[in-house]
């Protein structure tokens, strides 16, 4: 293959992969340019068919990523005139937070002991935590749903955190993790006659961090969209997380809509591209099969 | 790469911190834009009815005097609301021209009876010629002039008569002067009454208005202390006379009759009767009754835990009316220690968020 | 005898490490126990009994009660369907991808960085335009009524199967990607330097060389994705709610329903259903994966 030719190529690969990151943006960015959009400018732009499907209506039509005129009012709106948006952003923060640093803790003491202790029946049980993982929430639901109420945690966020900082995710990634952490390392402390927990402090710990990091957005990711454990657990609406809530401020208002969605999606955003790599690593981790 | 890094963070950090910030300043700045709203809470029992009102007594019966010919009034004795006693002499007319009348009248009795006499002595003449005819008319011609003779002499008593009774009007009874149609000098008028006595004797009364609600309790016999604007203030029992609708509705005209020596008409009352309804509730004022298709509803302020702190919100309570009075109703529906929206800065709506 | 002696090693770990095991697996193990594996046993027993007030047993009536259900039936085969065809689009989507980005490319890492975007984007974050485009009176409509087409009601009809699809895609390519790419990053360089060398052409060099070599990663692609698949409820239910259209009512929406409304031993019976397909599933791809392994050894 000629350097040219392969420059073409080259070429080619790029512009395809363009179209294809352009198709995969769209939502977002039509979501963040429409949360500057006034409510009219909105209903000119997507509306075709409402005012009785008259021509003149449609012929407005048109998919806009630059609005017409720039009005941060959508944003006002949310984040001053309704304190709904700010107490379930807040109810988001208080479901995720303690579900992650839970699982952070848990996930790496149990973590370290499958990955690096040795004992009868580890791989089976480890096997066990993984297919709990792959089941879909709904599996348990009932007894979950019988247990959170023996414990008196029905309509509580204790009813989702619990289970959430126990969900075998974080436990998975992080023995992949620890799996990665040479033994010769381990030996060496345990030759030294320090025990497993300088072993743990000193080495597991320290060399995990990034799966631990990885773990956080992981699982930052998959419970701040969290939908099937509020709406079957938490029956005030006032008590729901703002995934639900957005859904359902959708009807009506829109323009606020959208700028709930963009301040709903900027922590995410922001998180992903601060720890992409480590999200990245956390990804390639779950891949290995150990 | 550090850079970008560090870019972030910061940005992280700022949108949590103003969102944080939002939060803590988001009841402030709600507050500022919450309608206000002031709050009462309802107290519990029967309605007060309350009736009261002022009226001006007035007697229940009232003599008319009316002058006894068109005279012009010589001297008024009296003035009005001055009291007086039967046979008291009020008015006294110029009589003059009906003296006058008098006189041409006796003038003409005495031309009649001159006449007569000439008659008498024609009948005495023609008895001598025989004339039967002749005899027999003038004999009835003589009793015709008898008879205008007498005509005329009633009609002299009478004006004897009217001078001397009506040129002095009395009082026919006890009582004051409640009306005085006359000036001394000017001519009085035959059709109308001069003056008006308020008759003591058969006493007096008054009326007031009340609404219709507030008087449901009130019964024709019951007895209630009146107030009279006197000095020294005294107060004496009235009795429930009559009660009638008014002609717009809504309200009833009640009528107190009062049997007491020295009143005097014009004389102000006041009455006020306090009555409890049969009906067992909460109390609301009228004003604050709203309506829609579902019934009569009120706002009422509940308190919830929000994010900060506690938030109020209003709702809709639907109550039943089970009494009212002009600005009150008895009502079910409400618990005791509900408070309920008395007065709101802006117009408020069912689960609205307020301050106060 | 090295046998044997390896056993006697391992055993004296068990009783060395064994206390530490407790004090390091004991919270995990606790609240697994507690929320993942009593809640399983529970679930198994509820599947048997009438109802958890009587607790009759009952053998596989509620099994046959579930199977003559046709709202059941309809959300299992539609589940799937989802499974069936969602699982090879993904992997076929994402492996093209990574197959594109590998090796030396300008903006390598921001492509990359895009792709993954979806993947921590709110799903009701997006579902707003989701509904702005595709509702009846949507813009999508509007666009092709004034191309001349009839306007198409995506949510109500088959359409709103391909929307899933489209969704699911968007949401978990990104995902895939990143395993892939790590998987072909580890076949080595040489493999395909001495193919060119060889005179191999691009198809026979993936053939021989990618696909083989991916063969470990790709069976974890799969498995990942048929469970996420078997999660793609959330979006549907943010999208449609509840009830959304026959297309794309799936076994999460009948066992939601059916907690909803209360029918335990329904609920259960399906969960216990669901649970043993997708353990079997997840066992017959292990073994595959260990036989193409051995098969690779050899």
């Amino acid at each position: 293959m000629t350097a040219a030719l392969r420059h073409i190529v080259t070429s080619f690969k790029v512009i395809f992969l363009v179209l294809i990151a352009a198709a995969i943006l769209f939502p977002v960015v039509l979501t963040a340019s429409n949360s500057f959009m006034s409510e009219d400018e909105i209903s000119r732009h997507y509306d075709a068919l409402n005012s009785g499907g008259s021509a003149s209506a449609r012929e407005h039509t048109a998919i806009r990523l630059i609005p017409e005129s720039v009005t941060l009012s959508q944003f006002g709106e949310v984040l001053l005139a309704r304190p709904k948006f700010l107490l379930h952003f807040w109810n988001s923060v208080k479901l995720t937070l303690p579900i992650i640093l839970g699982q952070a803790v848990v996930g790496t003491l149990a973590g370290f002991a499958f990955a690096k202790l040795a004992f009868p029946g580890r791989d089976k049980l480890f096997f066990v935590y993984l297919l709990a993982m792959l089941m879909p929430f709904q599996v348990t639901l009932v007894p979950n749903y019988l247990i959170a109420d023996k414990l008196g945690l029905l309509n509580s966020y204790g009813a989702i955190v619990f289970p959430g900082i126990f969900a075998s995710f974080g436990v998975f990634l992080l023995r992949q993790f620890m799996m990665g952490i040479p033994d010769a390392y381990m030996e060496a402390v345990k030759i030294d006659g320090a025990g497993y927990f300088r072993a743990f402090l000193h080495i597991a710990l320290p060399l995990a961090k990034p799966g631990i990091a990885a773990l956080i957005l992981l699982s930052f990711v998959d419970n701040w969209n969290m939908v099937e454990q509020p709406i079957l657990f938490l029956t005030e609406q006032i008590r729901q997380p703002l995934s639900v809530y957005l859904a359902n401020i959708a009807e009506g208002a829109r323009g606020v809509a959208f700028a709930a969605s963009v301040l709903y999606m900027t922590p995410m955003v922001l998180i992903f591209l601060y720890g992409e790599e480590h999200l990245v690593e956390g990804i390639q981790m779950s891949g290995i099969k150990g | 790469m550090q850079r970008r890094k560090k870019t972030l963070r910061w940005m992280i950090g700022l949108f949590f911190t103003l969102l944080l910030a939002l939060t803590f300043l988001s009841n402030t700045i709600q507050g500022m834009s919450l309608p206000k709203v002031s709050v009462e809470k309802p107290e519990t029992g029967g309605l007060d009815l309350d009736v009261s009102g002022e009226g001006f007594l007035q007697s229940a019966h009232t003599a008319q005097l009316f002058p006894e010919g068109d005279w012009k009034v010589e001297k008024i004795h009296i003035s009005k609301n001055d009291r007086v006693s039967q046979g008291d002499p009020l008015i006294t007319f110029d009589t003059s021209s009906t003296k006058r009348t008098l006189e041409d009248e006796k003038t003409r009795y005495e031309q009649e009876r001159i006449q007569l006499e000439k008659m008498a002595d024609q009948l005495k003449m023609l008895l001598r010629s025989d004339d039967t005819t002749g005899v027999d008319n003038l004999k009835r011609d003589i009793e015709m002039q008898q008879l205008d003779m007498q005509m005329q002499q009633r009609k002299i008593g009478d004006l004897q008569k009217q001078i001397t009774e009506g040129g002095m009007l009395t009082s026919p009874v006890y009582g004051v002067i409640t009306s005085l149609n006359a000036a001394e000098g000017a001519a009085a008028g035959r059709g109308q009454p001069v003056i008006e006595i308020a008759d003591d004797a058969s006493g007096y009364q008054f009326s007031i208005t009340a609404n219709s609600d507030d008087a449901a309790m009130l019964r024709i016999g019951d007895k209630a202390k009146v107030h009279l604007d006197e000095e020294p203030r005294r107060s004496v029992e009235g009795i429930i006379s009559e009660i009638e609708d008014e002609p717009e509705g809504g309200s009833k005209k009640i009528t107190f009759d009062l049997k007491d020596a020295n009143l005097q008409p014009g004389l102000k009352a006041a009455v006020s009767i306090t009555s409890q309804s049969k009906s067992f509730g909460m109390q609301i004022p009228k004003s604050v009754l709203e309506e829609d298709n579902n019934g009569y509803y009120i706002y009422t302020v509940s308190e919830k835990d929000g994010p900060l702190g506690a938030a109020y919100y209003v709702s809709k309570t639907y109550i039943t009316i089970k009494d009212e009075n002009g600005d009150t109703v008895v009502t079910d529906g409400l618990m005791p220690n509900e408070q309920y929206v008395k007065e709101s800065s802006e117009p408020i709506s069912d689960g609205d968020r307020v301050r106060y | 005898m090295k046998g044997g002696n390896y056993l006697k090693r391992l055993g004296q770990q068990y009783r060395r490490d064994a206390p530490f095991v407790l004090l390091f697996l004991a919270p995990s193990l606790a609240g697994f126990l507690l929320f993942f594996i009593i809640p399983f046993g529970a679930v198994a027993y509820y599947s048997l009994i009438d109802n958890p007030v009587n607790g009759n047993l009952v053998g596989l009536e509620n099994y046959g009660a579930l199977w003559a259900s046709g709202s059941f039936r309809k959300a299992f085969i539609n589940s799937l369907m989802f499974a069936g065809v969602s699982v090879p689009v993904v992997f076929a989507a994402s492996l093209g991808l990574a197959m594109l980005l590998n090796g030396k490319l300008p903006f390598r890492q921001s492509f990359r960085s895009m792709f993954l975007l979806p993947l921590v984007v709110p799903v009701a974050s997006v579902i707003l335009v989701w509904q702005l485009l595709l509702q009846w009176n949507g813009a999508v409509n509007g666009l092709l009524q004034q191309w001349g087409i009839d306007p198409v009601d995506w949510m109500n009809t088959r359409w709103a199967f391909a929307v899933m699809l489209t969704a699911f895609v968007w949401k978990n390519a990104g995902y895939n990607l990143i395993i892939f790419l790590a998987g072909l990053s580890n076949i080595p360089a040489e493999q395909y330097e001495s193919a060119s060398i060889d005179g191999a052409g691009a198809i026979r060099q993936f053939l021989h060389i990618t696909w083989p070599g991916l063969a470990p990663t790709s069976f974890f692609v799969i498995v990942m994705s048929i469970v996420s698949s078997f999660k793609v409820f959330r979006e549907t239910y943010l999208v449609a709610g509840a009830y959304p259209h026959d297309s794309i009512y799936t076994l999460q929406h009948f066992m939601n329903n059916m907690f909803q409304s209360l029918d335990y031993p329904k609920l259960t019976a399906a969960a216990v259903l669901l649970s043993i397909v997708i353990g079997a599933t997840v066992y017959v791809l292990f073994w595959a994966e260990r036989q193409s392994r051995r098969a690779l050894e050899q």
